[in-house]
């Protein structure tokens, strides 16, 4: 059973702006499922139509099965995490986590041993006197988090969480966010525009670009498969290469030609590039992963090609080669640990099973 | 280096033009203080003579023969100070309750919902404060006739909170547009309505803002004299401002040392609720609501 379904949901402003366009997102029981996205792409405002605080222009909003799209933020029975954290400044944390279960009129001695137990499992028990004016970013973040939980609501919705810690607790906080996700089993639905931050928490990712949906589903899946140019683009660091070509094939083998040189389709990505049949673009763009594409200083082999490096980024365990190749510019993850030059020439091997060849005008994946 | 040469340094690094522009803006400081200290002082100095000893050709702040007799001719159980003082107070704080009860929520709605002819509200409300209350007192007239409230404090009251709205509904609203609204969104999730995040979340963080605007409605119906003084007619329900100009309005000469004492005893409340106020000034209280 689908635990939030959104249906063909569209959210036009005043002032015609279409942040979100004929959204279909169904999240399941217990799943965590991330809104990824550049700033922008309408990723807050559907966490904000579940929420409530924004009311749909077109489709409805089911959460547990009943059609929420009419209703009023306090009868939806969700539980949400701001950016900001959103702490009420002039309460103490208690009353900051006690709020929810004061505003549902739970009794005053079940409130207390709520708050302290949630307290308690989120190691903020100590600060329960406190303001938030007193506590760390850190601190201030559980303390959101708390009152988030405190009232065991049918959908946590978290919008930027970590985006205001320093990276260190991000990371430390990341993982205690997804063991506790499951510890509750609550369905989530957290936005982020921190790839990282989607692929280790989510069960399943839901890319969205210009209001629009562009892939739904699990974070391994999205990064070997995206659905189009833009998915590919957007996940994965170093990001993906694109090389503009021309496609030719003959028989069961083909070649992306640009003006300067030309990549051999590696055999599997041929069998799939075959499937579209007579629908197969000319126009596409070649798209390798800098993990997947190899560099050497050794000539002669067939198929490389010939390059120039033009910067090299050390990262310590390993270190990203920018090399020219033509007019394009490909980024190579070299494991090697040598230290290329500044205009040392290299050649790059870009021939790879896990590549991609995208429409040049639609930006689809012709790779499935 | 000596502390001589220092100081020289300093004082040639200051540069002419900074040091004269420094002097003078103090001198004019100084010079606006007087001018707006003097009528004060003055009345202070009046309400300590007594009668006749004000008429003198000499410019003495201190009087002569300082006397409270002015003072005690006020504060007698018999006087008219009392009766004065207690309709100010009802009239001023009845004002600034109401007004509050209706800018608040006003405010509030202006400042987080979108609604059909929000703009052309708030336009009007800035218009009407261009026009001096005085010229809508023909419209105040027809409607208090008809009410049957002329000559009665309710109907004075009424007149007031119209008049300090429109400021108010603004100033509260400027006041929530500076509260972030993750807060009262949050407020709204965790299961409150509209009313109760106002009452729980909003309202105790405005406190500073209602001071503001509580202060300036309570000093506007404190002050006012020339509604007061065409709404009331019989003595008994005079206020405060109306009280000291029925003492210059008597057939004998006025006694300007109880005008004087009356004037000081006036403006003592209004320092009362300036020093309760003050504390709730402060704005700053809605940080750490959001990371600081």
């Amino acid at each position: 059973m689908a635990d939030v379904l959104l249906e063909n949901v569209t959210k036009q402003f005043e002032g015609g702006v279409v942040a979100v366009k004929d959204l279909q997102l169904e999240v399941g029981e217990k799943e965590f499922v991330v809104l990824l996205g550049p700033s922008g792409c309408g990723k807050t405002t559907t966490l904000r139509l579940i929420a409530g605080l924004e009311a749909p222009t077109r489709g409805r909003i089911y959460i547990g099965g009943k059609d929420v799209t009419g209703l009023e933020p306090w009868a939806r029975d969700v539980a949400m995490v701001f950016q900001s954290y959103a702490l009420y400044p002039h309460m103490t944390v208690f009353q900051n986590i006690a709020f929810p279960l004061k505003m549902h009129k739970v009794p005053k001695a079940e409130i207390r041993s709520r708050v302290e137990k949630t307290a308690e499992s989120l190691e903020i028990r100590e600060f329960l006197n406190r303001r938030p004016k007193q506590l760390s970013g850190g601190q201030r973040q559980r303390v959101a988090l708390a009152r988030a939980i405190v009232r065991n609501p049918k959908v946590f919705l978290m919008d930027e969480p970590l985006s205001n810690l320093d990276a260190k607790l991000r990371v430390l906080m990341r993982i205690e966010l997804k063991k506790l996700q499951k510890r509750l089993g609550v369905t989530t639905v957290y936005v982020t525009h921190d790839q990282t931050e989607a692929m280790t928490l989510a069960d399943r990712v839901a890319v969205q670009f210009k209001g629009e949906l562009q892939q739904y589903a699990p974070p391994t899946e999205v990064y070997a498969h995206p659905s189009n140019k833009f998915v590919g683009g957007f996940i994965g660091t170093p990001p993906m290469n694109f090389i503009d070509g021309k496609l030719e094939v003959n028989e069961s083998s083909g070649m992306i030609s640009t003006e300067e040189f030309s990549i051999r389709v590696d055999l599997q990505l041929m069998k799939s590039l075959l499937k579209e049949g007579d629908t197969l673009p000319t126009d596409v763009t070649y798209g390798i992963r800098p993990q997947d594409c190899q560099i050497s200083t050794e000539g002669g082999r067939k198929e490389w090609l010939r390059g120039e490096v033009y910067g090299v980024e050390l990262l310590g365990a390993e270190n990203v080669v920018h090399v020219q190749v033509g007019k394009n510019r490909i980024m190579i993850v070299a494991s090697d640990r040598r230290l290329y030059q500044m205009g040392e020439a290299v050649w790059v091997n870009l021939i790879n099973s896990n590549a991609h060849v995208f429409d040049r005008t639609t930006g689809r994946n012709l790779v499935h | 280096m000596t502390y001589w040469t220092k100081f020289r340094t300093k004082f040639r690094n200051l540069g002419k033009r900074r040091l004269v522009f420094g002097i003078g803006k103090n001198v004019l400081a100084i010079i606006l203080e007087l001018a707006i200290i003097f009528p004060i002082v003055w009345i202070v100095s009046a309400s300590l003579r007594s009668y006749g000893s004000l008429l003198t050709t000499t410019l003495e702040i201190i009087p002569p023969n300082p006397t409270l007799e002015a003072y005690n001719w006020a504060l007698a159980l018999d006087s008219p100070f009392w009766s004065a003082l207690i309709n100010s107070l009802v009239v001023s704080l009845s004002t600034t309750g109401l007004c509050l009860l209706v800018a608040s929520p006003a405010a509030y709605a202006m400042s987080r919902f979108r609604f059909l002819g929000k703009r052309p509200i708030l336009y009007v409300l800035i218009f009407v404060q261009f026009v001096p209350g005085l010229l809508m007192f023909i419209a105040f007239f027809y409607l208090l006739l008809t009410l049957r409230l002329f000559d009665n404090l309710f109907g004075l009251i009424l007149v007031y909170v119209s008049l300090v709205l429109p400021f108010s509904i603004w100033n509260m609203k400027a006041f929530f547009d500076t509260l972030p609204k993750d807060i009262d969104e949050a407020a709204l999730i965790d299961g409150a309505s509209y009313l109760r995040a106002m009452y729980h979340v909003v309202m105790p963080l405005a406190v500073p803002g209602l001071a503001v605007t509580a202060f300036f409605s309570f000093l506007s119906a404190w002050n006012e004299f020339a509604i007061a003084n065409i709404v009331l007619n019989s003595e008994s329900n005079y206020t405060l401002p109306l009280r000291l100009y029925a003492l210059t309005q008597r057939d004998v000469s006025t006694n300007w040392p109880h005008f004087a004492a009356l004037s000081v005893l006036s403006a003592i409340p209004l320092v009362i609720v300036f020093l309760i106020i003050q504390r709730y000034l402060r704005a700053g209280l809605a940080i750490g609501a959001v990371k600081g």
